[in-house]
């Protein structure tokens, strides 16, 4: 299971990226670019409610 | 034990300046005149005082029953008086604002009875850089500004489309608006989020819909959530906060706030000066500390700038 860890735009890109954890209880995140804000946010309202145990 | 004051005009540590009023808001200097410079006032538990002290003499109390006497005391007695009569607590409120007195107003239901009218029971002072509170006149009474009341004297400035005062739940809070935030522009360096550092906030809890940063100190020459702290209200209703950057930025959140209820949530970082592992905690309405924080970084922050709510 993915968990949210940070999301913002980035000025150099024009893309919107996210960081989670998807490799918990590694401190580890990847990095997933989107062209849009709409579609970041489709992927962070996916995970949001995602709580390690 | 009213209030203590004493004449003065550079507010230290744990008093708040008005006029050439101090008055005590830490509760360290009651004690008897003569060996503090205090001087311990009566004060209405239910109701206004007003106080008026000079150098040389000792202070002078007044205690109107209602508006229509802070109104008459404004239009007959202040001295100097207003220059066109006054008609409405409002006005007279901001002209003594504007005036050496210094007014407290006291409610024994609603507010605090022990400590500095306004201030929350059990505040503490020691320490306190920044203190901002939508409650007290003092700071959030003059439209545009949000001043911080410490006694570290920073003010903040609204950018973006203003935040209107609303009631929420019997207590007054700013309603964000997707644009408004307040900005403090000078004397941010005083407020550390960047080393040993306690957080709190009061908010009243909405289904949040989209995820916006609350709290910030702006990035100098990067990201805020890179450097001393930012946080984030997540459409969880729960608070994620960052800090640091190389070779990556730590992170940690807190449990979901309350919906439609004012929740106290406290966050406080050890400091993220050091090369050393930063730790983090938060608190929800006073609960024990709960450790949360994934610290990735292990070289010492740079500081930030402006503070920004």
């Amino acid at each position: 299971m993915d968990y949210f860890c940070n999301m913002d735009y980035d000025v150099d890109s024009g893309k919107w990226w996210i960081d989670a954890f998807d490799n918990w209880p590694s401190f580890d995140t990847t990095r997933t670019y989107y062209d849009t804000k709409e579609e970041a946010y489709v992927y962070y309202y996916s995970i949001i409610n995602n709580t390690p145990e | 034990m009213g209030n203590s004051i004493k004449y003065g005009t550079t507010a230290s540590p744990g008093t708040v300046l008005k006029g050439n009023v101090l008055k005590d808001v830490s509760g360290i200097s009651h004690g008897t005149t003569k060996q503090t410079g205090w001087w311990a006032t009566g004060i209405n538990p239910n109701g206004y005082t007003i106080t008026l002290i000079k150098s040389n003499t000792g202070p002078q109390f007044w205690s109107p029953v209602n508006d229509a006497e802070v109104m008459k005391f404004c239009n007959k007695v202040a001295v100097p008086s207003p220059s066109s009569t006054i008609t409405s607590i409002d006005e007279a409120l901001m002209f003594l604002q504007k005036s050496n007195y210094i007014v407290d107003y006291r409610n024994s239901v609603t507010r605090s009875t022990t400590t500095l009218d306004g201030f929350p029971a059990k505040l503490p002072m020691d320490g306190l850089s920044c203190y901002l509170d939508a409650q007290i006149e003092e700071s959030a009474g003059t439209t545009g500004k949000w001043f911080d009341v410490s006694g570290n004297g920073l003010e903040f400035s609204s950018y973006g489309t203003a935040l209107s005062l609303t009631n929420l739940g019997g207590y007054q809070g700013f309603q964000f608006n997707n644009s408004g935030y307040f900005q403090c522009n000078d004397k941010y360096g005083s407020v550390d989020m960047g080393g040993d550092c306690t957080l709190v906030m009061w908010v009243w809890c909405v289904d949040i819909t989209e995820r916006d940063t609350i709290f910030e100190k702006v990035g100098n020459g990067t990201s805020s959530f890179r450097q001393e702290i930012a946080v984030t209200w997540e459409t969880s209703e729960a608070f994620s906060y960052y800090s640091r950057r190389t070779p990556n930025y730590d992170h940690a959140n807190t449990s979901a706030m309350t919906k439609n209820a004012w929740n106290m949530v406290s966050i406080k970082m050890s400091t993220g000066r050091t090369a050393t592992s930063r730790t983090g905690f938060y608190s929800k309405n006073g609960a024990n500390y709960t450790a949360n924080y994934n610290s990735r970084s292990n070289t010492a922050l740079e500081s930030a700038l402006n503070i920004r709510v």
